[in-house]
């Protein structure tokens, strides 16, 4: 990949640290039917995976680059280690986690995390995961949570019979790219009826120079099941920029209920092409809770398919874009059952020469009467030359529908920050009080440890800390 | 019932297109049988017959959605809803296709 024009401060990012990498761990960089069957090889999986992810990667090569959203024509896909061969398996027990990858997971709080409050905990480095646990009363109700790569040696028929269904390979070209080499990403399983009470987190982090983490998750929410999943990201500042380029496929049956949260901080040197999508069948919900602070360029539209009645889909989402960054995000919500609703609550920020872009649409097809649409997109802008766009599109093809649209682009003002000086706070302050305010509707949703972390971030991010 | 082609012309897994009643369809001879289905996949209207076949399903090129090929009924996403499917009579080596 080439050189990133943008400067990063690197003292000033705090996840922007990286670990030696493994003397061992690199192939070569670039994308080939070898390296794909390196990768398979490695993972001694079944033929049935080795064939999808060939399929995939012809598809891949037969795919263009989206002629739309964040600029992605600086990426060189031959300058990508595609796959880093892990010194150790994966763990159980924290301890026996390589010093090296627990230190860097300590430096960002997970094992202390997972003593406090958390159902189970999978972290990934670089390619593989290295960790996963789950709390023995999970287990015992028959709650699965483990890497998929795991998954697909232990559980190859729930595997088979759902993974590439909510997300074909030749969906878009990065799910494409994601089919052929996915390594890691979490695989859950919630059996009928229970209730995981506590969140279920994943933690990604890329180490490498020039590396491509493309992790794959799989979320099955059986009947009356209920569950929240956090993950998190971040990353290493180089020069060289990195690619992530996740999939991640929900599904949601019958009255179940899931919660799916991102807090993304990637570095800025990282492109960030995620899909990921839900399907909601007969009463289900399914929340999107999405935070892209990081990343060099980010494309994302997390969507949930309301496939029966009354399933409904939830998007809240905020972006906050500053210098040198593109975020281009957004939801999507297609309807098409009778009595289902969807809500989008978008908010972005953009500072200094930040672009934050909300990219959104709502299809209602003739079968989806009485459906309910409320979508609601708030740009803030911090300064003179920070940048908000944004392009909804409403697509209703039944008269039964109720669409609320709601889109409002604000300015921080001289006043506003007067007024909020006046009671005693500084300039970065005040400022990042303001943010906190709006994004507020979001934060709250959040666990809150996270919404703690949430407003750390962002007032990082005010202070010019991060990037 | 319509005449369409003659079974020799047909290759394993590789599409035929065709017309019937004048609109196009596309006929997959695969190792359970041979399938007739409208050329069109029910998500943004692709040609099905720039697809190659399974024995039992066939994936849009365009975004991948995947249909049954004796019911039309889609076992992916995106699409959500079914592609029409034909009756197949075989005749002497003669495909004839009727609703």
């Amino acid at each position: 990949m080439q050189s990133q024009k943008n400067s990063i401060k690197k003292e000033e990012y705090t996840y922007g640290f990286h670990d030696k990498e493994s003397k061992f761990g690199k192939p070569l960089k670039g994308l080939s039917k070898e390296v794909i069957h390196m990768i398979s090889d490695r993972k001694n999986e079944p033929d049935w995976m080795r064939e999808i992810r060939l399929r995939a990667y012809d598809i891949f090569l037969s795919k263009s680059l989206p002629d739309w959203g964040a600029d992605l024509s600086e990426i060189d896909f031959n300058d990508i280690y595609y796959y880093i061969v892990p010194d150790e398996k994966l763990k159980r027990n924290w301890d026996e986690v390589p010093v090296k990858v627990k230190q860097t997971f300590e430096r960002l709080g997970i094992p202390e995390a997972e003593r406090k409050f958390l159902a189970g905990v999978e972290a990934q480095y670089d390619s593989e995961s290295v960790y996963s646990s789950l709390k023995e009363e999970w287990i015992n109700l028959g709650v699965i949570f483990m890497s998929t790569d795991e998954a697909v040696q232990k559980y190859p028929d729930i595997v088979k019979q759902y993974f590439g269904t909510v997300i074909p390979s030749a969906d878009n070209k990065f799910a494409a790219l994601n089919t052929a080499v996915w390594s890691g990403g979490s695989f859950v399983y919630i059996p009928e009826g229970v209730e995981v009470k506590i969140p279920l987190q994943a933690y990604f982090r890329i180490n490498a120079k020039s590396m491509g983490q493309f992790e794959r998750t799989l979320i099955i929410a059986e009947k009356g099941s209920i569950a929240q999943y956090v993950e998190g990201c971040t990353s290493p500042i180089y020069e060289i920029n990195s690619l992530h380029s996740a999939v991640v496929e929900i599904i949601v049956n019958e009255g179940a209920r899931i919660r799916y949260t991102t807090i993304q901080n990637w570095s800025k040197n990282v492109y960030n092409l995620v899909t990921k999508r839900a399907a909601a069948y007969k009463n289900a919900t399914m929340e999107w809770v999405d935070a892209n602070l990081g990343s060099y360029k980010t494309m994302k539209y997390p969507s949930v398919y309301l496939l029966e009645e009354g399933a409904r889909g939830e998007v809240l989402s905020i972006a906050f874009a500053t210098d040198g960054q593109h975020i281009d995000s957004g939801a999507k919500m297609i309807h098409a059952a009778p009595n289902t609703s969807s809500l989008i609550t978008s908010k972005s920020i953009s500072q200094g020469t930040g672009r934050a872009t909300y990219r959104g649409l709502v299809k209602v097809h003739p079968v989806a009467n009485n459906t309910k649409v409320n979508v609601t997109c708030d740009a803030l802008l911090l300064d003179k030359t920070s940048r908000s766009d944004t392009y909804p599109d409403m697509q209703i093809d039944n008269a039964d529908t109720a669409v609320q649209h709601e889109a409002a682009v604000s300015k921080v003002s001289e006043e506003q920050l007067f007024y909020v000086m006046s009671r005693g706070l500084k300039g970065d302050d005040a400022m990042a009080m303001i943010v906190n305010g709006f994004i507020e509707p979001i934060a709250k949703l959040l666990p809150l440890e996270y919404a703690i972390e949430l407003n750390r971030l962002i007032q990082l991010e005010m202070e010019g800390s991060v990037g | 019932m319509e005449y369409i082609a003659d079974e020799s012309q047909l290759i394993l897994h590789t599409p035929f297109k065709a017309t019937y009643k004048e609109k196009p369809i596309v006929l997959f001879k695969t190792n359970k049988g041979i399938f007739a289905m409208e050329d069109r996949c029910s998500h943004e209207d692709f040609p099905l017959s720039e697809s190659l076949s399974s024995d039992t399903e066939v994936s849009c090129q365009l975004h991948g959605s995947t249909f049954d090929l004796a019911s039309g009924k889609p076992k992916s996403l995106p699409a959500l809803f079914p592609v029409k499917t034909y009756q197949v009579t075989i005749t002497e080596g003669k495909i004839f296709v009727s609703d």
